[in-house]
């Protein structure tokens, strides 16, 4: 079985070897998403897909994985590249179990770049894309604010990048507690901009925080 | 019969992304053939930096110059090379030092990568800052790559000129072999003209283009052909970066030149 599986992984990366940038969607399924939000995040994801394979290098490249949370933490989607994947309708249900969700697309994250590394695939700083319309609900404290402090140790080391992104109505001051990045709105946001600006070329020492809060996307990207 | 003598061209395209945004082709080249010795430099100016295009022009023409003006008098000295090349890299970063200074801008906001290289007949020399390759091929046909290709974890990022401890970051490598064919070409076109895990020149990708230049008759209309094939749908599918290609060959010296 194990067997099999690094074996598609070599047809995987042999069929295309270009250079990956893996991206996990993190999304709030729980009960106060019922109604518009979720119904715009179903709308985001298929406009994200459609923005990403208009784009013939960035839907070979990037590598989209699926997360939901609500009083569970589920994977609907695996790594595939834009081009498979299918944006699926989801329901909301259930308290936020945020933390959780952060601990698992970091492990993810970790995962994926290993297999990159086994296969020899070149690949650019991973991202995470929070969707959501609040704060972390049924978790113990300690869950919460250890994935808090894991995504900040990782930020600093490049590791990831981590968006918050708030769906409408969203209280954007709370978001911005969670991501060392400003946080950014569903509506609008531009993901072939987004790909743009993270796949430019820039320095590989780690850059001090401040830096780092400059380096923000370009105008258009979404409303900041 | 007349000796053999460098025959090279080079050429930069801007990548379709940058089109699509009207962003300036960031990349640059220079190269000239003194006494027999073949100088060429490349750099990319990085996406990231505002005045990047600049840092690269800046970059390649200065160091380009400067080890033109200061070729060492004994030729098969690896230290006297040494000298000259980490001198003239260090020319171009004071050059782009002066040009931000004098506009009351950023270094960091010029940054770009940098390659040098010089050949003679029986040596190749270099150094090189970030991304790209210079590759080489000896009278045995064996491919290699002058410095091998770094990166860091990811893809985009890589060292920069501009860093404040780039002239700890330089490589430099002399190498002495009968070189018959040279390369040098900008991260754009690493997918194309390197494996990567091995950190060889992927020969089938220069092959053509040596032959190619080998055989042409006219360098412009030589030059225009190489910006169309930089610029066809065929590399383009593969990259949408900056290109530059620097394509020298060892042989008989063109009809009226």
């Amino acid at each position: 079985m194990a067997q099999n599986i690094i074996l598609e992984e070599a047809v995987e990366f042999a069929e295309n070897p270009e250079p990956r940038c893996p991206c996990v969607l993190l999304l709030d399924t729980s009960g106060s998403m019922k109604g518009e939000p979720i119904e715009a995040l179903n709308k985001g994801l298929v406009a994200f897909k459609n923005d990403l394979i208009k784009d013939p290098l960035a839907s070979r490249r990037v590598e989209l994985a699926l997360v939901t949370f609500d009083s569970e933490v589920k994977v609907v989607q695996d790594f595939v590249t834009a081009d498979h994947f299918e944006p699926p309708t989801l329901t909301s249900q259930g308290q936020t179990f945020m933390g959780a969700a952060i601990n698992k697309a970091l492990d993810m994250i970790h995962a994926r770049k290993t297999q990159y590394r086994s296969n020899g695939i070149a690949y650019y700083r991973p991202w995470i894309f929070l969707i959501t319309d609040g704060e972390p609900q049924g978790e113990s404290e300690i869950v919460v604010q250890n994935a808090s402090q894991r995504l900040k140790l990782d930020e600093e080391n490049k590791r990831v990048a981590f968006f918050a992104v708030g769906v409408e109505n969203v209280n954007m001051e709370k978001l911005s507690q969670i991501a060392v990045r400003t946080p950014v709105k569903l509506i609008g946001l531009n993901f072939i901009e987004m790909f743009v600006w993270l796949s430019k070329s820039m320095e590989a020492v780690a850059q001090s925080r401040t830096d780092e809060q400059v380096a923000l996307p370009p105008p258009g990207w979404g409303t900041v | 019969m007349k000796p053999k003598e460098w025959r090279a061209f080079a050429c930069s395209v801007q990548g379709k992304s940058h089109a699509k945004r009207n962003e300036p082709c960031q990349d640059a080249h220079a190269f000239t053939v003194l006494e027999g010795i073949l100088i060429f430099v490349v750099a990319d100016g990085a996406g990231s930096a505002s005045m990047g295009e600049v840092g690269a022009k800046i970059a390649a023409s200065t160091a380009c110059e400067a080890v033109a003006r200061t070729i060492p008098s004994t030729q098969r000295d690896e230290e006297a090379w040494r000298k000259t090349i980490m001198d003239a890299v260090t020319t171009a970063r004071d050059r782009m030092i002066t040009e931000a200074e004098s506009k009351g801008g950023l270094l960091r906001e010029y940054a770009c990568t940098l390659m040098v290289g010089v050949c003679g007949l029986d040596f190749i020399t270099g150094a090189q800052v970030g991304d790209g390759a210079i590759i080489y091929l000896d009278a045995e046909g064996t491919g290699e790559c002058l410095i091998p290709p770094s990166s860091g974890e990811y893809i985009n990022e890589t060292n920069f000129l501009t860093a404040e401890r780039a002239l700890e970051l330089i490589s430099f490598k002399y190498i002495k072999k009968d070189v018959r064919k040279v390369a040098a070409f900008s991260d754009g076109l690493q997918m194309l003209g390197l494996k990567m895990k091995e950190g060889k020149p992927h020969l089938p990708f220069f092959i053509p283009l040596f032959n190619f230049l080998a055989a042409v008759g006219d360098i412009e209309s030589a030059k225009r052909d190489l910006q169309n094939f930089l610029s066809s749908d065929k590399i383009s599918a593969r990259t949408d970066d900056d290109l530059t290609l620097f394509l020298a060959v060892l042989g008989r010296p063109l009809e009226g030149s």
